[in-house]
């Protein structure tokens, strides 16, 4: 293939390259798992999910480096700073209406974000924070040795990360499916549908929407300390509201009310994201990466017009009208 | 008010006031809490200080409210959250700069161009998206994701032409006037100036004209308001020309103070939604109240943080207003 | 059966406002255990605040409410359920998107499944539990002729299908006073008769008390042990369904003036 518009295919068969898409659609789909309990479940706008990504990521980062906590209890204290948070999001805002449920969340997001930016002495500041991962350095090379001796290599040290995110998303995706299957999920759907009929029934609305936002806590924090280990370092810019959104294009493309089909989601989207890499135009990295996010946004437009109820959905258990 | 619930959970939807102000309780209360803080600074650090980073403050709060209104008119009239309302700020900031830097048109000139080219891209929304999207019934998620994806598009095609170099306009920016013992930048006097008289010119016009009370009535019952002969199209239209010249006015305002790059708008976003939600969503004069508390506020908060922190004054009074009172200073009825 | 005397539910001065309009103006009334009340009214009489505010939908603002005693103004509404009152909608609220069996299932009180911790750490509770409340909806659902429909989501049920529905759900959650508004509305005569008959079979058998909307004045003749007349947010009067019938204060606040006996409206 020749001509201005041609995309070097010879890219697209990198194991790097898949391993890389891998991780990201891993990460997102934790991410998005938690939109879909969130949103898909229980009928909550969190718009904060980057910024318990940002909470997962810093507070272990920052137990690792100045506490000298051992990584896997930091991860569990990250998860606990991340619930704490939404708790105090969620007993002051969830009885808001959606709009402006959505509003509170996504200001308390950049207020992470812009606590991270700040508070130079804690999380520093623009530069971040690195050197929390010497842990897992090990643990992923040790993985990689199990890897070599039953005859899988690897190109890029990516393969041990890959997996581990995987398994960790299985997990969460078969857990969530069988919480959703027993009585708790039950009362979530029907405060989704109708929260009126579900109090008339003796049901309290607000305490199963604040155990639901804990839970995407859990998983978006858990997202977080995910992408810290993919990048080696944490900073602001890691945790944009770009994020949140993107986990949003993840869940519509998989459709509402299918866990499984958030990892569909995430795989399609960022094979299509980190595609944009190959497309053999004059264009500089700053366009290219502008191009990603205008991608985003055309997606979001696309499937809301068109499918809103994703790939995977069910049209009769869309309740995405008001 | 239609409500889908019966706890106060209601999804009533927000109007559109644009009455003068009351002395409502919550008014008085915002006016108390004010008069409280600026006496406590006032007693700490002096009167030049306080008045000094008043009068800064209602030079940026100016500009919030003049981003707030268009966002409020929208939020109240059209029922729309639009999450793409800080870009439009951006293209209004980018649109000037072509017009002024790259073809040389005096300021003022560019401002108008940049103003009716924003006006544009709002309808040009209205039309292809915004439009066939209420006629079929779309939902609040649904509306709300597509406003978020409008927002990437405009950002990042501007980003994608333009770089993410941080421009300036052809603006005088090193001239200071003295105000009654205070010094400040001639462009920030007149950007300020300049949106306190176009949001109240708003205010007024929602008041007084006869295509004020339409909006008014549209934003009240939209159905209802067609069955009384209420031509809502030019309503639609009305609403979405006010609010880009609004947002594209305000990013020319802001760019001239501070500078032109692509996240000008999203940086302003969230001291846009505070003004909104704290004036009330859907008050015109709210906004301009609120969005200058929020710039006085901002700036006061100075001589008492770090100024790296001053931006998140906007998010605590965001987050405070959702919590005491979510319908904000002049907003009736309730929102929980 | 208990002493009959003993009031299930006492309503003293309540007042409610609504979208900037006093509703429910100082309402007083006393629901006997065990009876069927009917509580009528013309259109914006304040009927349903009513229900909103001693089920706590709706803020109270002064009165009393109690319960078998237990005072309950301003309760969240969903603690109130829990105590045994339970209400239906005058726009039924048929969990649509989900099945009827579900519906049902929702319904049921002392669920552990429906704690987070015990769906993970006591599995075999929570498990136990729902076979037992599945049993239990089942019967519920033949007893009202449902049960085929079990499967089926309940959008996909016709209108008076949905308020049967309605009402045998509302029985899954053990009521000792179940409120119904506006129960026969829609309703095709046949099933409305059905409705009121399972109606008479609870109070009988299970000593159900019954607080319900209807503006079917047959319906509230035949079946109501006791009829409240709501107008402008106070109630007017309460009796026997003759006495109140021949009252001309329920006349006027129908008709606004005009005297037409109510028999002749029935």
């Amino acid at each position: 293939m020749s001509g201005p518009l041609a995309i070097a295919l010879g890219g697209l068969t990198e194991v790097g390259f898949w391993s890389g898409v891998g991780v990201l659609a891993g990460i997102y789909t934790l991410l998005a798992l938690g939109l879909q309990i969130n949103v898909g479940f229980t009928g909550i706008l969190n718009f904060g999910q980057a910024g318990f990504m940002a909470i997962g990521a810093y507070a272990m980062a920052i137990l690792v480096i100045d506490f000298r906590v051992p990584f896997l209890l930091a991860v569990l204290g990250a998860i606990a700073v991340a619930v704490a948070f939404a708790m105090v999001i969620g007993m002051s805002s969830l009885r808001l209406r959606a709009d402006y449920f959505s509003i509170a969340t996504l200001a308390a997001a950049e207020a992470v974000r812009m606590f991270a930016q700040n508070a130079q002495g804690v999380t520093g500041g623009n530069q971040g924070l690195y050197g929390f991962d010497r842990a897992w350095a090990d643990a992923s090379r040790q993985i990689q040795d199990w890897l070599s001796a039953i005859g899988i290599g690897d190109a890029n040290g990516l393969l041990p990360l890959l997996l581990v995110v995987w398994l960790v998303a299985l997990v969460a995706i078969v857990a969530l499916r069988f919480l959703q299957r027993s009585p708790w999920g039950r009362v979530l759907r029907a405060i989704r549908e109708d929260e009126d009929a579900a109090r008339s029934l003796g049901k309290n609305a607000l305490r199963f929407r604040l155990q639901s936002l804990a839970i995407a806590a859990t998983l978006g924090a858990l997202s977080g300390v995910f992408l810290a280990l993919n990048l080696s370092f944490v900073n602001p810019q890691a945790f944009e509201p770009q994020a949140s959104f993107i986990g949003f294009a993840v869940l519509i493309l998989g459709g509402l009310a299918s866990y499984g089909g958030v990892a569909f989601g995430a795989i399609i989207m960022w094979t299509l994201l980190e595609a944009t890499r190959f497309v053999d135009l004059p264009l500089s990295d700053t366009q290219i990466a502008s191009l990603r996010f205008v991608l985003v946004g055309a997606l979001l437009i696309g499937l809301m017009a068109f499918r809103p109820q994703g790939v995977f959905g069910k049209r009769q258990e869309m309740v995405l009208g008001d | 008010m239609e409500t889908a619930s019966l706890t106060g959970r209601r999804v009533a939807r927000p109007s559109v006031r644009g009455r003068l102000p009351r002395a409502s309780r919550p008014a008085l209360v915002t006016a108390g809490a004010v008069a409280a803080a600026g006496l406590a600074l006032i007693a700490t650090h002096g009167l030049h200080d306080v008045a000094q980073t008043a009068l800064n403050g209602v030079s940026f709060g100016a500009v919030v409210a003049l981003g707030a209104v268009g966002l409020t008119l929208v939020y109240g009239i059209l029922k729309l959250v639009n999450f793409a309302h800080g870009d439009f700020l951006t293209f209004g900031a980018y649109m000037a700069f072509v017009a002024n830097v790259s073809l040389g048109l005096p300021i003022v000139l560019a401002t108008v161009l940049a103003m009716a080219a924003t006006a544009v891209l709002g309808l040009a929304f209205e039309r292809t998206m915004w439009g066939p999207m209420r006629e079929r019934g779309a939902g609040m998620l649904q509306l709300m994701l597509m406003s978020i994806g409008a927002a990437f598009v405009i950002r990042y095609t501007i980003q994608f032409f333009a770089g993410t170099e941080v421009r300036t306009l052809g603006v005088d920016r090193t001239s200071v006037v003295e105000v009654l013992g205070l010094r400040i930048g001639q462009t920030a006097l007149i950007a300020g100036a300049t949106g306190i008289v176009v949001v109240a010119a708003i205010g007024l016009l929602l008041r007084l004209a006869a295509l004020g009370k339409r909006m008014r009535a549209v934003s009240d019952n939209l159905s209802l308001a067609e069955t009384t002969g209420v031509d809502t199209r030019r309503v639609i239209v009305a609403t979405w020309l006010f609010a880009g010249a609004a947002a594209g006015l305000a990013g020319v305002l802001f760019a001239a103070t501070a500078n032109v790059k692509p996240e000008l708008g999203f940086e302003l976003l969230l001291p846009i939604f505070a003004a909104v939600v704290l004036g009330g969503v859907g008050h015109a004069f709210g906004a301009l109240v609120a969005g200058l508390l929020l710039g006085v506020a901002t700036e006061w908060s100075t001589l008492v943080i770090p100024s790296q922190w001053k931006l998140t004054i906007g998010f605590v009074i965001l987050i405070v207003v959702l919590i005491v009172r979510p319908q904000g200073i002049f907003g009736q009825g309730r929102a929980t | 059966m208990t002493d009959a005397s003993r009031p299930m539910l006492e309503v003293r001065d309540v007042a409610c406002s609504f979208g900037g309009l006093r509703a429910v103006d100082g309402a007083t009334l006393t629901v006997e255990e065990g009876s069927i009340t009917a509580l009528i009214g013309p259109n914006g009489a304040g009927k349903t605040t009513l229900f909103n505010v001693v089920t706590g939908f709706c803020p109270c603002e002064g009165g009393s409410v109690r319960l078998a005693g237990q005072e309950i103004a301003r309760w969240a509404p969903h603690r109130i359920a829990r105590l045994g009152m339970v209400r239906t909608f005058q726009l039924t609220k048929a969990l649509s998107a989900m099945p009827v069996i579900d519906n049902m299932l929702l319904a049921a009180p002392d669920q552990p499944g429906e704690r987070l911790a015990n769906v993970v750490l006591r599995p075999r509770a929570v498990h136990a539990r729902e076979r037992a409340v599945r049993d239990q909806a089942r019967e519920l659902l033949a007893a009202f002729r449902l049960e085929r429909h079990a499967d089926e989501y309940a959008g996909t049920l016709s209108g008076g299908q949905r308020k049967l529905l309605e009402l045998a759900r509302a029985l899954m959650a053990r009521p000792r006073l179940l409120l119904l508004d506006e129960p026969l509305a829609g309703v095709n005569p046949s099933l409305g008769l059905e409705l009121l008959q399972h109606m008479q079979r609870l109070r009988t058998q299970e000593g159900i008390t019954f607080l319900f909307i209807e503006h079917d004045m047959e319906a509230v003749m035949n079946h109501a042990d006791l009829v409240v007349v709501m107008a402008e947010g106070r109630v007017i009067l309460s009796g026997p369904p003759r006495a109140v019938a021949a009252d001309d204060r329920v006349i006027d606040a129908y008709l606004g003036g005009k005297h037409v006996p109510l028999e002749e409206i029935a």
